[in-house]
């Protein structure tokens, strides 16, 4: 194995950027191609590390800041970072691949301009957002993280701003202060942690709890990664970025949103277990009013992008359901879950994006009949819904699964809190899932076709192949869940000994 | 034979793609390539029969952390799973010409893809089906119950008759709501007792949850089972499915929920058999019910549908006994109806098939232009009204034993009840001899005067049927003394 490979994998991830954007100003969307080639590199690499970290963990520390504070700018891949890391990645490139047509077709629109230079930007920030995602899923101290992180969101804060619809330069605004918000809360957090045990390293986080006084640094921090999941009161910017930015942007946003504050709140919360059980049957209620309030919201949407935005927020506050069980399986389905809807609502925003782009609208009453004429894209929803949704044989019935067996564990032990939860989680929030869902595929794909849009365009094959990646990714991560699992559950053992 | 369990689950799985993309080429011949994983797990089945009582077979693979993938084999799952297998490879012989028929019905003309697509969900449904039978753990149990709505709703969807595609969303959401409540039950279990293997189910007795966990299950069972009050969905969907998957629906699928409450939930002492009274009236209910409801019908596919209905009500009578009995007629019954039930299925199709109708009202006399239909209409009839010779005989004289086990020494209200079942079986030969009448005996009418018998590959796999159920009527042991022995262990 090659001694640097985490830096150089990072180093492939962001050097290509000025080169995307020179090259893109002579080769105008073909530079697509060169981001796709980077994005599917570093997942191949990832594939492979998959099993290896099932056995060992591989850290690389390199000196970065000597003084006023002793800081090494060090990478990690462990079964937490490689397997979210690698579905993330395998998301983005398919999404890269979608993009292709897509953004030609949101090129020409009027609105802006259409020129190689706008391609040599687009893709230039789109590629410096995924790396910085990928940066801060491997990043080993608080500092580099919340580097990384915030980086994403200025990233794709330009992107929204750039090349959304809609009202773009508001509605990029309220995305920007909303998730600067959360940021603000993160750092405070942080810099708790620093003056409690003097450092900022992630490893030295394990013993905080025994120091005084640190309950509201793990709130701190819970409540800045809550903006960044959409928790309720705290999602205002959540349906409005999602549904008002370019499809493709809006699937790795999505993902994002789901992987990283999952994989955060997997890294950085379990030190505050003593600490934070007293209150987490109250966040896992947060949760449950989360799901059940965008679960009721996404069904009374038409817009078909805003329906999948109330349902992805809907969907992955599972994961912070799960995640504040803080037993094995909670924790262990929480971020199962993560990885599931990271692909299911890649897949989703595409689909609503391929939708668009064959029948010129988005909303969903004036479609209808669809699935004669789109099959394969009928195809892609019913799996993205069912791996959402949590119906086999896509993954997300068995993450979906194992993480309510470890909302039922905690339930029975802590009391009617946890218990009404955990029950209501299992039932009525399940049904209102598949209540939305199914209407969905009836108003679009049954039903008669609407005179307006007769005439509907081919699907492009990029497109195609980019759903059948990613669905065909859920269908083989839930038949062989052991592919991933395994090294999860070398983290979750060493979290729980 | 060489095999395993895991290939005999796989072998349709297997088969989906091949049978997809040959479909499209070969369009209904296809059917044959279908048969052949279906035959393979049959066959394999058939050869474990012989010594299952003293050797029950069980696979395990690892999983998922803390769960293993389980497959068991013993002398209740194997016969119930036996019964889907044959169900589904003599009623794949049957489709072939039953979709020809009905896919040019929808299309107005030729349609490889429809049959291509067909098969495969075909397939996918009975593999989740012999799934749910031979599955280890309420994970995995759970996975294939779930697993089968989708490939059955598909079919209904798209195959269906009238308005199947509402029929199709409103069978798949009550078929969620129990799933769901299922679910919670499943869930309560593991975090009682630590575990999701079936066979440590039993610790949940004396549990102060075990109440709460049994019936939540109990409930999400009888969903499936359509017992009175949670039937809504049965009598839509099994009468506007396609014919040979309302075959498939109708006994295997439904009866599968009562195998799983005599697997899971019968073993936990003091829930189900505590409440004998409440749940005897259930089952009553459900099946003097659905036995007036036959009566009222004219559409002839809906008539089977409610009779189905009823019958589980026996089914749920003889599970709600508790008794080795009971519940051991319970379970020959599930094999019982469902080759009756199949034969009664796939007689109605040949009917609809040949004449055009299905409102009972426009049929009469068929006898001698169909002879073999009305026979096997006939056998079916008995089957699950429990004549002998048929098998059902022996399943019926069982559950009514066991049944009167628990109250036959005083005059109680379980007598009394005991009572009112076993003389509303009469009310299962009236329904059944009245409908025989009614479509086979009689004028014929003018409209029906040249209809002709249904082709061989129709006829065939509905004799096939009636034979199995005379032999084993005749020769019940190689399934009764099996089955006798696990229930009688899960009931200690």
């Amino acid at each position: 194995m090659v001694n640097n490979m985490l830096f150089l994998m990072i180093l492939v991830a962001f050097l290509p950027a000025p080169l995307v954007y020179l090259m893109g100003k002579s080769l105008g969307k073909k530079v697509s191609w060169v981001v796709f080639a980077v994005m599917l590199g570093i997942t191949v690499v990832l594939g492979w590390l998959i099993p290896v970290v099932e056995h060992e963990v591989l850290l690389e520390e390199y000196s970065w800041v000597a003084s006023p504070v002793s800081l090494t700018f060090g990478l990690l891949a462990d079964g937490l970072s490689v397997p979210m890391l690698f579905t993330f990645l395998f998301v983005y490139a398919g999404a890269t691949l979608f993009s292709m047509p897509y953004m030609e077709r949101r090129l020409s629109l009027g609105d802006i301009k259409d020129s190689n230079a706008q391609y040599a930007k687009f893709y230039t920030l789109f590629l410096l957002y995924g790396a910085s995602v990928a940066g801060s899923m491997l990043a080993t101290n608080l500092i580099e993280f919340f580097l990384f992180f915030e980086m994403a969101l200025v990233f794709s804060w330009l992107l929204v701003f750039l090349y959304g619809y809609g009202d773009r330069r508001r509605n990029s605004m309220v995305y920007f202060i909303w998730t600067h918000l959360g940021g603000g809360a993160l750092l405070v957090g942080i810099l708790g942690v620093y003056w409690t045990v003097g450092s900022f390293e992630i490893a030295d986080l394990a013993h905080i709890a025994s120091y005084p006084n640190v309950l509201w640094i793990g709130v701190a921090i819970t409540l800045g990664l809550f903006v960044k999941i959409g928790a309720l009161g705290f999602h205002g910017w959540m349906p409005v970025t999602y549904s008002e930015s370019p499809a493709p942007v809006s699937a790795v946003l999505g993902a994002t949103s789901v992987m990283l504050s999952t994989y955060a709140l997997a890294r950085l919360l379990p030190p505050f277990q003593p600490v934070l059980q007293g209150i987490s049957g109250w966040f896992m209620l947060w949760a449950l009013l989360t799901i059940l309030y965008a679960g009721v919201m996404a069904l009374a949407q038409k817009d078909t992008k805003r329906l999948v935005a109330y349902l992805s927020m809907s969907q992955m506050n599972y994961c912070v359901l799960g995640i504040f069980t803080y037993v094995p399986y909670g924790v262990l389905g929480a971020v199962s879950y993560s990885i599931s809807h990271g692909l299911a609502i890649g897949l989703l925003f595409l689909v609503s994006g391929a939708l668009l782009y064959v029948t010129g609208t988005r909303d969903m009453t004036k479609m209808g009949g669809l699935s004669e004429k789109l099959p394969i894209t009928l195809l892609a929803t019913m799996a993205g819904f069912l791996t959402i949704g949590g119906v086999p044989p896509a993954v997300g019935f068995k993450s979906k699964f194992i993480l309510l067996s470890g909302a039922f564990v905690r339930g029975f032990s802590s009391g009617w809190l946890e218990l009404s939860v955990a029950i209501l989680a299992g039932s009525l929030a399940t049904l209102v899932t598949l209540g939305y869902e199914f209407r969905t595929v009836w108003r679009v794909y049954y039903g008669k076709l609407p005179e307006g849009i007769k005439e509907v365009a081919r699907v492009p094959d990029t497109m195609i192949v980019a759903f059948v990646a990613l669905g065909a990714l859920s269908i083989v991560f839930g038949i062989w869940p052991a592919l991933f699992t395994n090294a999860l559950d070398v983290f979750i053992e060493h979290l729980f000994h | 034979m060489y095999g395993s369990l895991w290939l005999a689950l796989l072998a349709p799985v297997l088969f989906i793609p091949i049978v997809y993309f040959l479909g499209r080429r070969m369009g209904k011949l296809v059917s044959w390539v279908a048969l052949v994983p279906l035959l393979y797990s049959t066959l394999y089945f058939v050869s474990l029969m012989g010594g299952i009582a003293e050797s029950p077979v069980g696979e395990y693979f690892y999983w998922l952390p803390g769960i293993r993938f389980g497959l068991y084999a013993d002398g209740l799952s194997l016969p119930i799973v036996l019964t889907v297998a044959v169900l589904s490879a003599i009623i794949a012989i049957y489709s072939q010409p039953y979709m020809v028929h009905s896919i040019h019905e929808q299309y107005h003309q030729e349609n490889n893809k429809a049959h291509a697509t067909y098969y495969s969900l075909y397939l996918a449904y009975v593999a989740s089906m012999m799934g749910v039978v031979l599955s280890t753990n309420l994970f995995e149990f759970y996975l294939f119950f779930e697993l089968m709505i989708i490939p059955s709703w598909a079919l209904i969807n798209v195959y269906g008759s009238g308005e199947r595609e509402k029929i199709g969303l409103m069978y798949l959401l009550w078929s969620i709501v129990g799933a769901v409540a299922f679910v919670t039950g499943a869930l309560s279990a593991y975090a009682q007792t630590g575990s999701f293997e079936l066979v440590d189910l039993v610790r949940l007795t004396g549990s102060p949850w075990a109440a709460f966990i049994v019936a939540s299950m109990l409930v999400g069972l009888c969903v499936k089972m359509a017992l009175f009050g949670i039937h809504i969905w049965l009598p839509f969907a099994h009468a506007e499915a396609p014919t040979p998957i309302s075959a498939l629906l109708s006994p295997a699928m439904i009866g599968l929920a009562a195998y799983a409450i005599v697997r899971l939930l019968l073993p936990i002492q003091g829930t189900m058999d505590t409440w004998f009274a409440l749940t005897l009236i259930w089952g009553l209910a459900t099946m003097i019910y659905g036995g007036l409801m036959v009566l009222a019908q004219t559409d002839i596919k809906r008539l089977l549908a409610y009779s189905s209905m009823s019958q589980m009500g026996y089914l749920f009578v003889g599970i709600a006994s508790a008794t080795t009995l009971g519940v051991g007629g319970a379970m020959m019954h599930y094999v019982s109806h469902g080759l009756g039930k199949a034969a009664l299925f796939l007689s109605v199709g040949a009917i609809m098939h040949q004449t055009g109708y299905r409102d009972i009202r426009k049929l009469g006399g068929l006898a001698a232009r169909m002879p073999i239909t009305a026979m096997v209409f006939l056998i079916g009839a008995m089957n699950i009204s429990g004549i002998p010779p048929t098998m059902g005989f022996a399943s019926k004289l069982m559950i009514f034993m066991g049944a009167f086990g628990p109250g036959v020494h005083e005059i109680s209200t379980e007598f009394v009840l005991a009572l009112v079942a076993i003389l509303s079986t009469a009310l299962t030969i009236g329904y059944m001899m009245w409908t025989m009448r009614r479509i086979f005996y009689g004028p014929i009418a003018e409209h029906l005067e040249d209809v002709k018998e249904a082709s061989p590959l129709m006829t065939i796999p509905m004799i096939l049927l009636c034979v199995l159920s005379i032999l084993i009527g005749i020769y019940p042991k190689p399934i009764i003394d099996p089955i006798m022995e696990v229930v009688a262990r899960l009931l200690m």
